[in-house]
């Protein structure tokens, strides 16, 4: 079990303000192996983001077993979530400024999301500096977060949840605000990570590019896991009530609410709709 | 871990919101400090103020003692230092010891005295007795002795005493040296002010060196005497506690009872009013203080809500980076709590400096403003209240969970404030009704607590208000879909939704509330210390002085300044119940100040009907004088035919005995005169001592003709003996008298009992002289009046019109002319006290000239002054520190919702340049964005004006102004117009310019090129 | 005929910083332009030279053959969708079309009319009267596309007009915009997505424009 960083078994997540509830998650199975990189895909309000944020601790699950690395978030305390942050999971956050102190240099950001230990100063600036090395801002170290490009501040942001040296790293729409060249550094970045430091990573993206820079894509949409897709190949997931969600391309054949035939075939399922029926 | 250069950068990256709470902070912190060193400040004016003011009896204490004078002082001495040492600061005491002597020619008895250092007290004309049997005599005494420097005096009991030198007596007012004692030493000089009980005044006293005294014989028996006198410029506040606890015990204290030693002092009266000032003054600025804390709090509350919330996203940030729940208390409240401890010394010198200015302005010339300790202790009960605010304030973004800062704000829930603003209305209209319903109690407590009611009013009605705001504007909002032009749309939508709105009403309300009564009732309290002075004082500026010998106070006036419009004269005179000022009326009444008009009358025909035309005074110029006298008839034998007149040279009236009359027949009486150019007063015929006491004086004497003798000889006077308007029966008593004239002479018939004297007055005065009084004595109505005349006697006044004030003496002034007074005081106006009443700006030119002519200047007493000397009681100086804190209060809200609106407008900067980018005119942009600031600020001011007018109406006149509020003039509590009207339109005025101004400035600033870059 | 929009020899510097130089590009009635490019690369300040909210430090901008000095906005008939989106965030989202609209010329009468439809357009009906403040970052963006399309404008000039939109509303959002260029009018659009870039009959890339002036 402890080589699963994360697992979900029918989660649910309900956001309610009276009268107003909504639905996030309708019973999510999901599972992410350490040192493994996942792609959360799908279409903004399908709930990626709220699953992340579940991951993250951040949220109680109103139903359902979400785990990290075998404990369970469910009764995590908020101060167990804190500890947790702190030193297992590190997030970055979709607007690169919001990922900093933007009156903060470089260097004074990720000194700020280290844990405190009995260990002298001098050490913990060492390491802070080796990390804005590792992503590329060590001569940017004294410069203030809020004047360095966006592109710079979100590999700021990416060194900064790498502060504590954390096993599992969130990233919400890490690149959708950065231009192509950037977006590029930071997947790098990201899949240095991976590899070099074993952390498991899960990004929320709606893009694609995204997608194959990670290797494993799920795509999450209308609450539920609907699809996976490994190395380039998408595959559909069925749901634990048998439900299936089909991909984009082939409901132009059936659009939703269109009657449709399941038939069993030698390779496996065939749909057909009502109306086009081969005779 | 955030090293000190980051949190440095964090606090100048919101430079202007820090600025602000640093601000707002240093006031609270300020408010809290100013009041207890303000208060410190004050207890020790009130007390030298009220110590200078006090007589000498009130600022010291006398033990007397009576036994030999031989004895030795020092057992007395010692009792008494015992109980005094410890007690504040007395001068050195000045002892005496007083013996009696006794002239049998002269049936006069005087006393002895040794006084501690009296020869630097009196001018001496020859030398100061120094050694035993030397002694000096006062210029009565020797003048009636005929005593000259170096004659020897034998005294019976006392041997031959030498007189050394002669001296005159001390000036008036008598100086504290005396403590009291001029009546025992000098009853003779100060026979005007001293022989009120009657009895035979005895003589001047004879001063002496101690041995004199002590080697006196034993059976000499007198009092022993210490006078002790408190050194005021080193009189303590902490010196009255002691003070009070101890001279009660001395005056009753039993080993000084033992010896007959008596003590006597008003030093209790004169703590009692101290320590009435004092709690006239402690509740208002606890009252005061605690408002502008409790505004400044509520501000900071407010402001660091704002600012908390701004930083909403970094302590989610520290949160999500996983930081404990005590990491991310500190990392949130790290930034007020640095501005807090900045403003705890900061706010402390604030206050100080802010006491020290009011001191300097308002209090005893001279009084020190320091920062006591309870001042430190407030300023940390401030700091520390300000952060149990920024905790609070901060609670909020602190506790919220960090999903709930990412996604939008719900800004429906904001409305739960409702509740907050249910809560200050009960509260503030339960607070308003009790203070309303108990207010009419007068206890000073109750009453000072008056200062409230613009707060709480104001706070209440803001609350109210602030809800009407953007309601009304929502509703106009509706109308201006269809119709109106853009400029409203915008405006009124932003009124309406802005999410500080009723925050900004409310402390702008609030403070202008308090700043409409705080000015309001100064000005009222200004207005009515300058009454009350100029009533008291009577003119622009009023000497008291001294006229050399040989003049008068008229003459040196007129001589000082000859045009009568600048400077009067005015003598008055105070018995217990009325006080009597004798006028020039012309020059006085338009030189003196009328706090109300008088009944009936125009300046002018006032001046005129106080000095009537009377037949002027028959005058004798010569050295002799001789009366032809013609007598039917007269009885009893040997009645005694007396002239009276007034010298120039010695008061009251001066007999001239023209011998006794016999029963009938024609007569020639001569005799001379001494001190003339005088004036005559009356005839008066009594019957010899020897008569029996039921016998009848009566008889018809005609009066034919009077010479007088001068240097060419002599010569016919007109005596007005054929005219009877010139003569009048002035006997006292029931009598039975006639007077007609006629060609052959003036016939005068009387007869009355033996005991009274028939008095044939010459008319030189009206019977009653005609009088302005206080309505406080004659009830409005005119008509017979006894007064006090110039020489204590009863001087008989017919008021013609009654005024609610008399300038000078408001409630019991009688006003006359001064050369009838002076008539009817036979010219003895000794006992007077002499002034000179000068119109604006005069004193300066006039007194100069008048020192020169020998007039010596006891004191000048302006009106400013006086009005000062008010202000500095107790109650004024709470009034002038709740204006000082309600402006500063004012203008911590003005200053804040004006900043506040700037900001707000600033972060829509770019929204703005974005507008002007879809083609909306700048002069749109800056309309909207002017009305807007513009209606919220008015609006706010405007409610905190009428709030602070209706509080004005409630509770003005309860919150007393004065310790003791006098009988007249009377007060008026609404402020004066103009004035009051004019400062608060020029704030208001003020307020609007600068919320237009700043939003101007930043309509003009939107660049289109702000739109390169999204905002941050 | 007239290219609607032309720019000779634009060159953008800032704080002695060179932004780009030597750019030229010519649209005509009913063609699409897309200006790619990393970060810092000039799109933003490119846009706001062909707008006239700057003033470009070289060369010329015409529209419509008349240059363009100053702010060239609804008068012109040219809209404008910010990066920021630039809406008042204390008015509705009908209400900012309202004020656009009104500030164009159109009667208040019509004005609440024009702005709804223009809501149902990018399908924001459901939030027509939810203030600014609270709606999320992609319906934000789409009321301001909205906002720029209710003013009818023949050039269009977009900046990352469709970054915070999931795909479907991405797609609605764009269906729009090509609107304006299907009415005869132009549409100059800076984007990362190499999708939509890909739809238009120009692409502009900064990138490369700078290394070969650079």
């Amino acid at each position: 079990m402890s080589s699963l960083a994360v697992l979900c078994e029918g989660l649910v997540h309900v956001y309610g303000a009276a009268g107003e509830e909504v639905t996030a998650l309708r019973g999510v199975d999901f599972e992410v192996s350490d040192g493994e990189t996942v792609a959360l895909l799908g279409p903004s309000g399908a709930g990626k983001s709220t699953l992340l944020w579940l991951l993250a601790g951040l949220m109680r699950p109103t139903a359902g077993v979400v785990e990290v690395y075998g404990r369970s978030l469910a009764t995590l305390t908020r101060a167990q979530a804190s500890s947790m942050r702190l030193r297992d999971v590190g997030v970055v956050l979709q607007t690169p400024a919001r990922n900093l102190l933007s009156y903060e240099t470089a260097m004074g950001n990720v000194l700020f999301a280290q844990r405190p230990t009995r260990r002298p100063r001098r050490a913990k600036r060492r390491r802070a500096e080796a990390l804005l090395d590792a992503v590329g801002l060590g001569a940017a170290a004294h410069r203030r977060a809020g004047r360095l490009s966006g592109g710079e501040q979100q590999r700021l942001a990416v060194a900064v949840a790498l502060a504590n040296g954390p096993r599992l790293l969130l990233a919400d729409e890490p690149t959708s605000q950065l231009d192509r060249d950037s977006a590029r550094a930071v997947l790098e970045l990201v899949a240095a990570a991976n590899r070099d430091l074993g952390t498991t990573v899960v990004a929320v993206t709606h893009d694609p590019d995204v997608g194959v820079a990670l290797g494993r894509t799920v795509t999450i949409r209308d609450g539920r896991v609907g699809a996976e897709g490994r190395a380039g190949e998408e595959y559909v997931v069925v749901g634990r009530d048998g439900t299936v969600q089909l991909p984009d391309d082939v409901l132009e054949i059936l659009p939703p609410g269109s009657l449709a035939e399941a038939r069993r075939t030698a390779e496996g399922v065939e749909l057909l709709p009502v109306d086009r029926r081969y005779p | 871990m955030i090293p000190f250069a980051g949190a440095f950068r964090g606090l100048s990256s919101r430079a202007g919101s820090n600025a602000m709470v640093l601000l707002v902070a240093v006031v609270a912190v300020a408010a809290a400090a100013a009041g207890p060193a303000y208060y410190s400040a004050s207890q020790r004016s009130i007390l030298l103020d009220s110590v200078a003011r006090a007589p000498v009896i009130g600022r010291g204490f006398e033990v007397t003692q009576s036994g030999s004078v031989s004895g030795t002082l020092q057992p007395l001495e010692g009792e008494v230092e015992q109980s005094v040492s410890g007690l504040g600061s007395f001068h050195a005491p000045i002892e005496a010891i007083e013996g009696t002597g006794y002239l049998p020619a002269l049936l006069e008895s005087f006393p002895i005295v040794w006084r501690t250092d009296v020869c630097a007290h009196l001018r001496v004309e020859g030398a100061c007795p120094t050694a035993k049997g030397q002694v000096m005599a006062s210029r009565s005494l020797a003048a009636a002795n005929h005593w000259t420097v170096g004659q020897p005096v034998t005294v019976p009991d006392w041997g031959t005493l030498t007189v050394t030198g002669i001296y005159g007596p001390p000036p008036r007012p008598v100086p504290d040296y005396w403590f009291d004692r001029e009546c025992v030493y000098f009853p003779v000089e100060f026979a005007s002010e001293c022989s009120r009980s009657g009895g035979s005044p005895g003589g001047d006293a004879l001063f002496t060196p101690r041995s004199t005294l002590q080697s006196a014989a034993a059976a000499n028996q007198g009092t022993i005497v210490m006078d002790f006198i408190l050194e005021q410029s080193r009189m303590r506040t902490s010196d009255v506690k002691p003070l009070s606890a101890e001279i009660p015990g001395l005056l009753d204290n039993p080993m000084l009872g033992m010896n007959q030693a008596v003590v006597t002092s008003n030093i209790p009266a004169t703590l009692a009013e101290v320590d009435r000032g004092w709690s006239s003054l402690e509740v208002p600025v606890v009252v005061v203080s605690a408002q502008l804390l409790v505004l400044a709090w509520l501000l900071l509350f407010l402001l660091v809500t704002d600012s908390a919330a701004a930083r909403g996203p970094e302590v989610a940030l520290a949160k999500l980076r996983g930081r404990g729940w005590w990491r991310t208390l500190s990392f949130g409240l790290s930034e007020p709590a640095t501005i807090l401890a900045a403003a705890f010394p900061a706010g402390a010198a604030a206050g100080w400096g802010f006491a020290v200015l009011l001191g300097r302005a308002l209090l005893r010339p001279g009084t020190p403003v320091g920062l006591p300790g309870l001042g430190w202790g407030a300023a940390a009960a401030a700091t520390a209240g300000g952060l149990a605010a920024v905790v609070f304030a901060s609670r909020r973004t602190l506790r919220r969970p960090v999903m709930d800062q990412w996604r939008r704000a719900n800004r429906r829930a904001n409305d739960r404030t409702w509740v907050v603003d249910s809560v200050l209305l009960t509260a503030a209209a339960a607070g308003l009704g009790e203070l309303l319903v108990t207010g009419t109690v007068s206890s000073a407590h109750t009453s000072a607590l008056g200062l409230l009611v613009p707060g709480l009013l104001g706070l209440a009605v803001a609350v109210v208000a602030s809800r009407l705001l953007p309601f009304a504007s929502r509703i106009a909002a509706g109308g201006s879909g269809r119709r109106g032009g853009l400029v409203a749309f915008l405006s009124l939508r932003h009124i309406a939704r802005r999410p500080a709105g009723t925050r900004t009403t409310i402390m702008l309300a609030t403070a202008f509330a308090l700043a409409t009564f705080s000015l309001g009732s100064w000005e009222v309290d200004q207005a009515n210390y300058r009454t009350l002075a100029d009533a008291q004082v009577g003119a622009p500026a009023v000497a008291t002085v001294e006229v050399p010998e040989g003049h008068t106070l008229a003459g040196v006036v007129a001589r000082a300044d000859p045009s009568g419009r600048r400077a009067t004269p005015v003598q008055t005179y105070s018995s217990q119940d009325t006080t009597t000022l004798a006028v020039d009326p012309r020059s006085w009444v338009a030189i003196a100040t009328w706090t109300s008009p008088p009944a009936g009358y125009g300046r002018q025909a006032l001046a005129a009907a106080l000095d009537p035309p009377e037949p002027p005074p028959l005058m004798l110029e010569g050295d002799e004088v001789r009366v032809h006298i013609d007598v039917s008839r007269l009885s009893p034998a040997r009645s005694d035919l007396i002239l009276d007149v007034d010298t120039s040279t010695s008061p009251g009236s001066t007999p001239v005995d023209l011998g006794v009359l016999p029963t009938s027949g024609v007569l020639t009486r001569t005799a001379p005169l001494a001190g003339c150019p005088c004036r005559v007063q009356d005839f008066t015929l009594e019957a010899s001592p020897q008569v029996p006491k039921t016998a009848t004086l009566a008889g018809h004497v005609v009066f034919t003709g009077a010479e007088v003798h001068g240097p060419s000889g002599w010569k016919p006077i007109d005596a007005g003996f054929t005219d009877a308007s010139r003569w009048s029966d002035r006997s006292v008593g029931e009598s039975r008298r006639a007077l007609s004239a006629g060609a052959g002479g003036l016939r005068w018939t009387f007869m009355m009992p033996v005991v009274d004297s028939a008095v044939l007055g010459s008319v030189n005065r009206p019977a009653r002289l005609p009088a302005i009084a206080s309505s406080a004595i004659t009830g409005k109505k005119t008509g017979p009046l006894d007064a006090v005349g110039l020489n204590g006697g009863t001087l008989k006044v017919d008021v013609i019109s009654a005024v609610a004030s008399v300038p000078g003496a408001p409630a019991n002034g009688v006003v006359v002319d001064g050369r009838y007074a002076t008539i009817a005081a036979d010219n003895n106006t000794i006992g007077a006290v002499q002034q000179v009443w000068f119109a604006p700006g005069a004193a300066a030119t006039i007194l100069p000239r008048l020192r020169s002519e020998g007039v010596g200047i006891a004191g000048v007493q302006t009106a400013g002054a006086a009005a000062a000397l008010l202000g500095r009681q107790g109650p004024g100086l709470a009034r002038v520190l709740f204006l000082a804190e309600a402006a500063a209060a004012a203008l911590l809200a003005a200053g804040g919702a004006v900043l506040g609106l700037y900001l707000f407008a600033r972060r829509r900067r770019y929204e703005m340049a974005a507008l002007a980018a879809t083609g909306l005119r700048r002069r749109t942009l800056l309309g909207a964005l002017a009305s807007e600031q513009l209606v919220v600020v008015a609006f706010g001011v405007l409610v905190g004006i009428g709030a602070g007018l209706a509080a004005m109406a409630l509770a003005l006149r309860h919150v007393p102004e004065l310790l003791v509020a006098p009988p007249a003039p009377a007060l008026s509590y609404s402020p004066p117009a103009l004035a009051f009207a004019g400062v608060l339109a020029a704030v208001a005025v003020v307020v609007a310019a600068a919320a237009t101004a700043a939003s101007v400035t930043l309509a003009l600033g939107v660049r289109l090129d702000q739109l390169r870059e999204p905002p941050a | 005929m007239t290219p609607l929009l032309e720019a000779r020899d634009l060159a953008y510097a800032i704080d002695g910083r060179t932004v780009f130089s030597g750019v030229s590009l010519t649209v005509d009635a009913g063609e699409r332009l897309a200006v790619v490019g990393p970060s810092g690369s000039g799109k933003t300040s490119l846009l706001a030279c062909l707008t006239g909210l700057v003033t470009p430090t070289a060369g010329e901008v015409l529209l419509q053959g008349e240059p363009v000095r100053g702010l060239a906005g609804p008068s012109r008939g040219v809209a404008m969708v910010l990066q920021g989106y630039g809406l008042v965030s204390l008015l509705s989202a009908a209400e900012n079309i309202e004020v656009a609209v009104r500030a164009a010329g159109t009667r208040p009468s019509d004005a609440r009319r024009v702005a709804r439809q223009a809501l149902a357009a990018v399908g924001l009906t459901p939030h027509a009267d939810q203030l600014v403040d609270e709606l999320s970052g992609g319906q934000q963006q789409r009321t301001a596309v909205a906002r720029a399309l209710a003013l009818g404008p023949r050039l269009l000039v977009a900046d990352e007009p469709t970054a915070e939109l999931d795909p479907a509303s991405r797609v609605l959002a764009v269906a729009r915009m090509l609107e304006v260029t299907e009415r005869g009018g132009a549409l100059v659009l800076a984007t990362h997505d190499l999708d939509v870039a890909a739809s238009c009959h120009h692409v502009l890339d900064l990138h490369v424009t700078a290394a070969r002036s650079g």
